[in-house]
């Protein structure tokens, strides 16, 4: 049984997903909160297993109450975001706090309606639930972006990367050990609703000397730039044209089993075909399996495939399902990614 | 007493690397070189218990630095780093009394334990 405490200053929503919650045998709604200290509280006294925590709350809001039990009690916590929210800050700042997730609250549409939520929510409920707390906690390693000397010739042309649950953190880890001279594009799928990913790349820019962009159908990759993959759309690779060696970033409306919009999968495949042996990929942290069918594909035409390890994955699925597969040549811990790929291109 | 290191590397970032893996494992870096000249100074300067060298370096390969330190007969050990392909470096600078070497790329697990076995 997972004990899940409710945070949200709102009755309706509140109503609205204790109703949702009651419908999984699984899950024991253990309690509510309205505020950041009530859920402080309530944490101590009911011991849940996962919080679903509101973060624009009166006088004592989510980010606070994040803080105080991550310090204290951590437990896995997944946040709802607010309908209509433009100011993703506060959700990426919960996360490096120790969230573990976030989800978008129902808002009437028929994506972000009832069924289509409550499904995601019960699943990332169950997932959570089962995290070492332990790995929540962030810690802050000094960044090494100084300039490498690369060698005029590269064994390599592109790095791409795939993750899903805790992805926010570890792409972090990793891009802020990248050399700020890195001599080749970066493109990644991470798991996230398209209003986050915006807001995600923007701040990754600012914190990190490499250029963060969201893609777009069209964008022709340059080196030493990184693009994350839309959150409405399934992107691939192409040629640029028949005689270009360039690469352009392409939407799809093809579907994929494990996830779409973005599908790790899609990109993936895609990399492996236009690249082959020239390519590194990196399966982080993630639910489910997407990505392991592209880093089969990766690992099948030559190239050099790299998997988070369990230790320092918050979810393990990703990179497991692509190790399951036989697909991955080096299993490393996040803090030791960045220096792998960067010494692999001398 | 923390053992004292070497690092030479001409890669600012590489040397950063191997600086933080080797403090973390309890080893004191007395030194970093980004070129052969410099190498060869401070070896004979600062007389390190290890040296970690990269073959490829602006004016020298590593493997001729490893030649003069043992024709001088500096006591230091010797772990050479290398990228993929390049055994006989790797052959021949055993054979000139390099103790032990590590292939590009490399966690810094494994490098830490390549420096422990010295």
């Amino acid at each position: 049984m997972i004990k899940v405490l409710l945070v949200d200053d709102s009755n309706f929503m509140r109503m609205v997903i204790s109703n949702m919650l009651g419908e999984d045998a699984g899950i024991h709604l253990v309690g509510s909160a309205e505020n950041g200290h009530d859920a402080y509280e309530k944490t101590k006294l009911l011991k849940p297993d996962v919080i679903l925590l509101d973060l624009i709350m009166k006088d004592f809001d989510g980010l606070y109450a994040v803080k105080k039990i991550m310090a204290e009690c951590p437990t896995s916590i997944i946040i709802l975001s607010g309908v209509g929210n433009s100011d993703m800050g506060p959700v990426f700042e919960a996360l490096e706090a120790g969230a573990c997730d976030f989800l978008n609250k129902p808002d009437g549409t028929k994506e972000g309606g009832i069924r289509g939520i409550s499904n995601q929510l019960i699943l990332k409920i169950y997932e959570v639930a089962k995290v070492d707390k332990n790995k929540l906690l962030r810690k802050n390693t000094v960044a090494n972006i100084n300039q490498h000397t690369f060698d005029t010739y590269l064994p390599y042309e592109i790095f791409a990367i795939g993750s899903s649950t805790g992805g926010p953190g570890a792409l972090e880890e990793v891009l802020k050990h990248i050399p700020s001279n890195f001599p080749l594009p970066i493109v990644i799928a991470q798991h996230m609703p398209a209003n986050f990913v915006h807001s995600f790349a923007a701040r990754l820019t600012a914190t990190i000397p490499l250029k963060v962009k969201v893609m777009e159908k069209g964008d022709v990759l340059q080196a030493g730039q990184i693009y994350i993959a839309p959150g409405d759309h399934n992107v691939y690779l192409s040629k640029e044209n028949l005689l270009s060696k360039r690469a352009v970033v392409e939407y799809t409306t093809e579907q994929f089993v494990e996830f779409n919009e973005p599908s790790v999968d899609c990109l993936m495949l895609s990399v492996a075909k236009l690249y082959g042996n020239k390519a590194i990929a990196a399966i982080l942290t993630g639910m489910g399996r997407d990505g392991a069918v592209g880093m089969e594909a990766l690992f099948k035409s030559g190239a050099y495939t790299i998997a988070q390890d369990e230790r320092t994955s918050v979810v393990f699925g990703m990179p497991k399902a692509a190790i399951d597969k036989g697909a991955i040549k080096q299993v490393l811990p996040i803090t030791q990614i960045a220096g792998f790929v960067v010494s692999a291109l001398s | 007493m923390a053992k004292k290191v070497l690092v030479v590397d001409d890669s600012l970032y590489m040397r950063t690397l191997i600086k933080d893996a080797l403090s973390s494992a309890g080893y004191e870096i007395v030194g970093m070189a980004a070129n052969g000249e410099a190498a060869i100074d401070m070896a004979f300067e600062l007389q390190p218990d290890i040296i970690t060298l990269d073959n490829i370096l602006p004016d020298m390969l590593g493997i001729d630095i490893l030649k003069t330190l043992k024709d001088e007969v500096l006591p230091s050990k010797v772990v050479m780093i290398s990228a993929v392909g390049q055994q006989s470096v790797i052959d021949e600078g055993m054979k000139l009394g390099a103790n032990d070497y590590i292939v590009k790329p490399f966690t810094t697990e494994q490098l830490v334990d390549v420096v422990n076995k010295c």
